[in-house]
């Protein structure tokens, strides 16, 4: 993975790892590898790869369960809702980006219709 | 862990470190950064023990370092450093023989990611591979302390992601790790923390992740921030 | 301690094989002068050449393990190959103790193999060549005309060797020392290599004064001799100590 150096990278790996629990790439109620493990996985310093599981668990997309290990949760509602709030992430900032252009969400719309069309 | 007071070193004239003073905690991997000639080497390798301060102190577990430091402490010097006469295996050997720490097992296996026969002779390896074999032989060690002056150094680019991941396998909440490399990218995403030197004079040690946080700035950015105006890069 | 040794012996073991390699080619073509003389005709030039080859071997062989020992040190403390040496837990009184220990054991080895080599072909000269003992005895008048009454019996000889080989073990810590006192506490400065050789030839000529303290009247030639090689020995011992101080405090590698 490819990191933005000028952004935490903690921020950047539990967001990728979020991305995946909602894509249902990561089931709920999995395992996720140790903090060790994802550091070598994602060639990040341990320290950091301990800061996302704990960042995870305060959001309450993870539980660490001791001595066993970090499993997703199982709370379908929970997941249900983080898929809402990065759907809404995304569109945001999808919106703010063409607003930046000038274009108003009206326009927007059609412009993603048109495409849509192409594609 | 390791502790530096007011530490200087002076050849000549030239103070090559001048009055460095900093706690450096285990757990934690830190980048030490610094242009050639700002005194990351020399600071290394009186924190080795090789080299005498000419002032100040250099503290391991609170002593001065010496020879029951050298038990804990691994370095890694960017010259190679092995006897003429020495094959690859040799070069185990010998840090069998010397460090309690060594682990043949550990070293085979990195031999073998290295892509190093124990039959090669030390003398005719090249750069890339010598670098290699020193990488490997000092982090055979299970020590409490490695210090890594320039390990990405003649290193390419493959051969550079296997070096991070044994850099990551090594880090531990016991241990202290410590990398100097002008490759400021390379150890960006795996250190955690960085020393910031200066014309031997420390500038400042960050957290990296404080930082891009906090300033929204990455090592790099820092790092042209305080040598920018120095070498014009 | 022991893995110092082993690793001392390994650094200078290739000269060691060579001289050993050469003394063992001039032996065989003194043996086969020696034993051909009569069948073949007069070899009495390849026996006098072979004889004068093993001496300056071994003369120079025991030279030249000094000599690289001193060598070895210097590269020790002044190339990047030091880091191999003092990286190692082990302090400079065990690093220096082994390089000289080494050293003192392949002098006075190399000095044993040597002196019994000589032994036995000059038995066996005497067994092949009746009339040598007239040489002999004329090299021994010669040495009486000079004044010294020098008994040249065996443990007379001995005795000599085992000075020649202390006073060179001495000689190798005075220029330990020398060296050391050039790397750690004059490294970079002007005439560093002129100042470590004045030192030699100082500490070199302080030794022989003291040596000259413990001549006592009234002894005999054998046991001067003896007393001389101790305080040359004591000597190499205080050098040591010096050096392995210095070494500790001061040296930067």
């Amino acid at each position: 993975m490819e990191f933005d150096p000028m952004k935490p990278i903690w921020a950047q790996v539990a967001r990728q790892l979020k991305q995946q629990i909602v894509s249902g790439a990561l089931a709920p109620g999995s395992k996720l590898p140790g903090g060790r493990d994802l550091a070598l996985q994602y060639g990040i310093n341990p320290n950091t790869a301990a800061r996302i599981y704990q960042e995870l668990e305060r959001e309450g997309v993870c539980a660490t369960r001791r001595g066993m290990g970090t499993y997703i949760t199982e709370d379908e509602e929970k997941i249900r809702s983080l898929r809402e709030s990065m759907i809404r992430e995304a569109l945001e900032r999808f919106l703010s980006d063409l607003a930046g252009l000038g274009i108003r969400r009206e326009e927007a719309l059609v412009r993603l219709q048109k495409e849509e069309g192409k594609a | 862990m390791i502790t530096s007071k007011n530490l200087t070193k002076t050849f000549g004239s030239k103070r090559a470190v001048d009055g460095v003073s900093m706690v450096l905690e285990k757990g934690h991997i830190y980048a030490m950064l610094g242009p050639n000639g700002s005194g990351k080497t020399t600071w290394m390798k009186m924190a080795a023990g090789l080299m005498k301060p000419t002032g100040g102190e250099i503290l391991f577990n609170g002593e001065p370092v010496g020879v029951e430091s050298r038990k804990h402490v691994a370095y890694m010097s960017t010259e190679p450093y092995f006897y003429t006469w020495m094959t690859v295996a040799d070069a185990g050997k010998y840090y069998a023989d010397f460090f309690e720490d060594f682990s043949m097992e550990k070293y085979e296996e990195l031999l073998r990611r290295m892509e190093l026969e124990g039959s090669m002779k030390t003398r005719s390896l090249s750069s890339g591979m010598a670098a290699k074999l020193k990488i490997a032989v000092t982090m055979a060690r299970d020590a409490q302390v490695c210090m890594l002056d320039e390990p990405f150094n003649g290193i390419d680019l493959l051969a550079r992601d296997e070096i991070r991941a044994c850099i990551l396998q090594e880090a531990s909440p016991e241990k202290l790790l410590i990398l100097s490399s002008h490759l400021v990218e390379e150890m960006e995403a795996i250190a955690d923390r960085a020393i910031f030197i200066r014309e031997g004079k420390l500038v400042e040690v960050r957290d990296l992740e404080e930082m891009r946080d906090l300033d929204g700035v990455s090592m790099a950015d820092r790092y042209r921030a305080i040598y920018g105006h120095v070498e014009g890069v | 301690m022991g893995k110092l040794l082993k690793y001392e012996l390994r650094k200078t073991w290739m000269a060691k094989l060579i001289i050993l390699g050469l003394a063992a080619v001039a032996e065989l073509v003194f043996l086969g002068a020696l034993f051909l003389r009569n069948s073949s005709g007069n070899t009495d030039e390849t026996i006098g050449i072979s004889i004068f080859l093993l001496a300056f071997i071994a003369i120079g062989g025991i030279m030249m393990i000094g000599i690289q020992s001193v060598l070895t040190l210097h590269r020790d403390m002044n190339t990047k190959q030091g880091y191999m040496l003092y990286m190692t837990p082990r302090n400079s009184y065990q690093i220096l103790g082994a390089k000289l220990m080494e050293n003192g054991l392949s002098i006075f080895l190399g000095g044993a193999f040597f002196f019994l080599l000589a032994m036995l072909d000059v038995t066996l000269l005497f067994s092949r060549l009746g009339q040598l003992e007239l040489l002999w005895q004329t090299v021994r008048q010669f040495l009486t005309a000079f004044g010294r009454e020098i008994p040249l019996n065996t443990a007379g000889v001995l005795c000599l060797v085992v000075n020649l080989l202390a006073s060179w073990l001495a000689a190798v810590s005075i220029a330990y020392l020398a060296d050391i006192i050039s790397a750690a506490l004059l490294n970079g400065r002007k005439f560093n290599g002129f100042v470590a050789f004045l030192l030699f030839i100082a500490l070199s000529a302080l030794l022989g004064w003291i040596q000259g303290l413990f001549r006592f009247r009234g002894m005999d030639f054998n046991g001067v001799v003896l007393i001389q090689s101790a305080v040359a020995l004591a000597y190499a011992g205080i050098m040591y100590f010096v050096s392995a101080y210095i070494m500790d405090h001061y040296l930067s590698v």
